[in-house]
Order: C-alpha cells, then structure tokens, then sequence
C-alpha cells in the first residue's frame, strides 16, 4: 500500500492536481498548505480562547509564549534591538508555517508545501516585496533607494542584481532542501524498506527544521540591512528614552504593536 | 516546469491570509497577554518593595518602642529598688532601734529586778542573821558575850585615828556635849560607869553620856553624838556582806550583759559596748581601788 500522493516521478506536489478549470488547478501543495493553516489557526484559537495574564497559565499557554517570545528574542537580535513587533507577524508567520509543513512531513502521506517551487517561488517574492517596503516605511522612498547606490553609483547594479539573486536563493534553497530529503526517504524506502529510511526521516526532520530556521532569519537579516540606517538613529532614540523610561520596556513597543 | 504561476499567487495569498489570522489570533493576544503578565509581576513587585517597605519601617518602630520599653523597665526597676534599699535601711534601723529598746528595756527590768533582789536580800539576810543572831544570841548570850562586845567597842574607840577623833569632838563641841550610847542589850549600871569612865577619858571629860537599848543593833555598841557617830556593830558586818553580794552580783550581771551585746550583730554596737564594758571596768577597777 502506497500511502504517498505523488511517485517517485513528481517533484512537486504541485503536479498532483484534484481539481483544474482554465488555469486554475487545485493541487496538492494548496491543499497540504490549507492543512497547516489550519492547524496553525485552530490551535492559536483554542489556546488564546483562554488566555491568563496571571503567573498560573496552561501548558498550551506557555508552548506558545515561549515559541512568540523566542521568536521576538530572535527577531530583536538579527535587527540590532529593533522592537520586534512590527517584525513579528511577517517573519514570524514564515517560521511557524515553515515548521509545521516540515514536521508534519513525517506523517505519511503529507507532502510539505515547501517541497513545491511554488510556495518557496512565493514566500520569496513576500520577502522581495517586504523588503523594500519597510525600508521604505523606515526610511522613505529616497532615503531607501539610496541605499543601491551606496558606497558608489557603480555599486547600482550589483545591488540590483544582488537584491534578485537572493530572493531566487531563498526560493532555491529551501525547495531544493525539502524536496531533496523527501527523495532520499522515498529512494531509500524503494532500496531498504526496514530501518534506514527512518534514520533519514531525522535527518529529513532535521534539515526541515533549519531551513524552517533558515528561511526567516535570512528574511529578517535583508530587512534589517534595509532598515540599518534609519537603525541606528533610532537606537539613539531608543536609549534616550530608556534613560527617561523604564530601562526594560521601551516606549516605541506598544506604540507600534 | 516546476513553478505552477496560479500556484505562486495562491500560496502567496494564502501566506498573506495566514499572516492576518495569526496576527489576530496569535501574535496579538499572546504579546498582550505576556506585556500584562509582566506588568502585573512588575506591579506585584513595586507592590512587594513597598510593603517590604513598610514592614520594614514599621518593625524600626516597634524596634524603637520595645527599646522604650526596656529602658523604662529598667529604670522602674532602678527605683523599686532604690526604694527597696531605703525601705530595707529603714527597716533595719527600726529593727536596730527596737532591739536596743528592748536590751534597753531588759537591762532596766534586770537592774530593777537586781536592786530588788538586792534589797530583798539585803532584808533577808539582815533578817536571817538578825534572826541568826538572835538565837545564837540568845543560846549563848550571857554577860560574858555582851562583856566582851562593850570591851570591843571600848578598844575601837581607843583605836580611833586622830582624824575621827576630831571629827568627833567636833560634833560634841555642836550637840553640846552630849554623846548617847545605843546598845542591842541592856547593859547594867556597872558597865554603864565604866563605858561613861572610858569615853570620858578617851573623849572629854566634860560630856555627858546616856543609854539606850536599841533592837537593831542587836550585839552592837553605838556612840553616837550630834550628826556623827562611831560604832562597833553586827550591822556593820551586815553592811559590809551586803556590798560584797552587791559587787558579787553586779560582776555576775556585768557578764551577762556582756553576752547579749556579743549576740547583736552590728559591729558597730559591739564596738560601742566594748568600749562601755571597757569604761565599767575602769570605773570597777576604780571603785576597787
């Protein structure tokens, strides 16, 4: 019994269509992808369901404060102590999403969307857009578009290209990644169906789980170096009103949550 | 190919959905709910600080009061026995006082008992040998006896010193030279001239002597003139043996004196008594001499 939608043929989950009109066709990708949103969702509804703000509070609770409040303590980090909660939604989004399409990836039968070009091709092209747009949140469309032809004008177009490269990296790498472990453990179920595909399913697990990592630090470093200049001026604006406010709770947090 | 276009768009629609609903069920909620944890923990804290605080300020007070406290105790405590050394001091010089009133008081009902004794005895003793005598006297009482106590009163005014001898005639010269005889037995005529004989010639030939007969005397001889006299009698013996028992009994309540004051404690008091014990000796020794 084959549990697996796709053969050993399929690359991507996106070939493996339920239901096509015109040019839209409902594949698998779309659906494992509905999946996990939903899961995301329904488990963020049933544990906010009954939030504490008191010291006692579920187990669900905690799981979850800690994975926000790692992600904040990552996302303030990688940004040089920029309040991370206007960072929070998008990144953060793309690692829980990341993550979960990954693990479930040991459930048979489940094919990560980030095992499709596609979905990779489009989390790519949020950061692409993302990118620019907070920088110009930050910093206005000059004080943005500056930062291609610094340290010199002849710098414009290898920042051009350089901004396009890396989106493809991102995309690539993070397909290749996840779609390659799927392979391997496909393969080698077709060669030694006892033991050693479990071993491989870690190691599938394993390198999900890093580009899940990878994937949203790398977004989150493009951003901050498109936000670095405005940074800095405002981390002198931070520290003054730390030593006006209460040093651990700056005032720009709320604010912009 | 391996990227599907609608599938690209799809998924980043998606994305931008899941990016929503998290935002409004996830993200929003838990930071909130972690911002007010941690104001609440912050506030318990300041909350805690101050009551720390407060507690603090409060046991300093009551730190402070306890010391009051103490110090009044202490003294109070001073006082009560301050006061309780003067009450002892008091009591004491009461007590002091009382026992001396006491020995005072004993020592006076001693010596009156004494002197009463003395005097009972002094009678008694007179008496017994009044009565003594009387019977001895009156077995053996002949002429002879009686003889002889006129002849012993005779030699005794032979023997008077010149000094009395003075003091004598002197008298007589005042009571006009009239001397009166007393005796505790009749004495016959002869005697009688010859007791008028010899005083005349030890005394002055001028004088005139008459006779009595006195109980009291009883073997006794008195030649007694105005506010003088000389005798020879058994009450002279009596009054000799008097004052004997008297120093004799006087030395043995001396003694006993001497032993209550070395009961009592103070020194001071036995000082005071060696030392009149010391004057009582002097003043006996004197009196010896």
């Amino acid at each position: 019994m084959n549990l697996s939608l796709m053969d050993i043929k399929n690359i991507s989950p996106d070939e493996v269509v339920f239901w096509s009109w015109r040019f839209v066709s409902i594949n698998a990708t779309l659906v494992f992808t509905w999946g996990v949103m939903a899961l995301l969702v329904l488990i963020s509804v049933l544990v906010t369901r009954r939030l504490s703000s008191d010291i006692h509070l579920s187990r669900w609770q905690n799981l979850l404060e800690v994975i926000v409040g790692g992600m904040r303590d990552q996302i303030r980090e990688i940004s040089g102590g920029q309040d991370p909660s206007r960072y929070l939604a998008f990144v953060g989004t793309i690692f829980l999403f990341l993550a979960l399409s990954n693990f479930l990836a040991i459930v048979p039968g489940f094919e990560s969307p980030a095992a499709s070009l596609s979905t990779t091709a489009g989390l790519a092209i949020c950061v692409f857009v993302a990118v620019p747009a907070y920088g110009i949140k930050q910093k206005g469309v000059l004080g943005y578009l500056k930062h291609y032809i610094e340290p010199t004008i002849f710098m414009l177009p290898f920042n051009i290209m350089g901004e396009l490269s890396r989106t493809l990296a991102l995309a690539v790498r993070l397909f290749g990644n996840v779609m390659s472990g799927g392979k391997i453990v496909a393969i080698l179920l077709a060669l030694t169906p006892l033991f050693f595909p479990i071993v491989m399913q870690a190691l599938g697990l394993l390198t999900g789980m890093i580009q899940a990592y990878i994937f949203p630090v790398l977004a989150m470093v493009y951003i901050a170096s498109a936000t670095r200049a405005r940074r800095e001026e405002e981390t002198e604006q931070q520290e003054m009103e730390k030593s006006q406010t209460h040093p651990s709770h700056p005032k720009g947090e709320k604010a912009n949550g | 190919m391996l990227i599907d276009p609608f599938t690209v768009g799809a998924q980043i629609v998606n994305f931008l959905i899941l990016v929503g609903l998290l935002k409004y069920f996830l993200y929003g909620p838990i930071v909130s709910a972690m911002d007010k944890r941690e104001e609440k923990i912050r506030s318990r804290l300041n909350d805690a600080e101050r009551k720390k605080e407060e507690a603090e300020s409060e046991r300093s007070g009551y730190e402070r009061k306890r010391k009051e406290m103490e110090d009044q105790r202490e003294k109070l405590l001073e006082e009560a026995k301050d006061e309780a050394e003067q009450r002892r001091k008091k009591l004491m010089e009461e007590a002091r006082e009382a026992a001396e009133d006491r020995r005072r008081q004993w020592q006076d009902a001693l010596e009156r008992e004494k002197e009463t004794f003395i005097r009972e005895l002094r009678r008694m003793a007179g008496e017994e040998v009044f009565h003594i005598s009387r019977r001895t006297f009156a077995q053996i009482a002949d002429a002879d006896v009686q003889k002889q106590a006129v002849s012993v009163f005779l030699d005794r005014m032979d023997g008077l010193d010149k000094e009395e001898r003075e003091r004598f005639l002197a008298a007589l010269e005042k009571g006009e030279n009239r001397a009166r005889v007393k005796s505790g037995f009749d004495i016959d005529p002869d005697e009688q001239e010859r007791i008028q004989n010899r005083l005349k010639s030890a005394l002055r030939e001028e004088m005139t002597v008459s006779f009595e007969v006195d109980d009291m005397l009883i073997l006794g001889v008195q030649l007694s003139t105005r506010g003088h006299k000389i005798s020879w009698n058994i009450e002279d013996y009596l009054s000799d043996l008097e004052e004997k028992t008297r120093e004799a009994l006087n030395r043995a309540l001396e003694h006993a004196g001497q032993a209550v004051e070395e009961e009592e404690e103070s020194a001071e008091s036995a000082a005071e008594s060696e030392s009149a014990g010391d004057g009582d000796g002097k003043a006996e020794s004197d009196a010896r001499k």
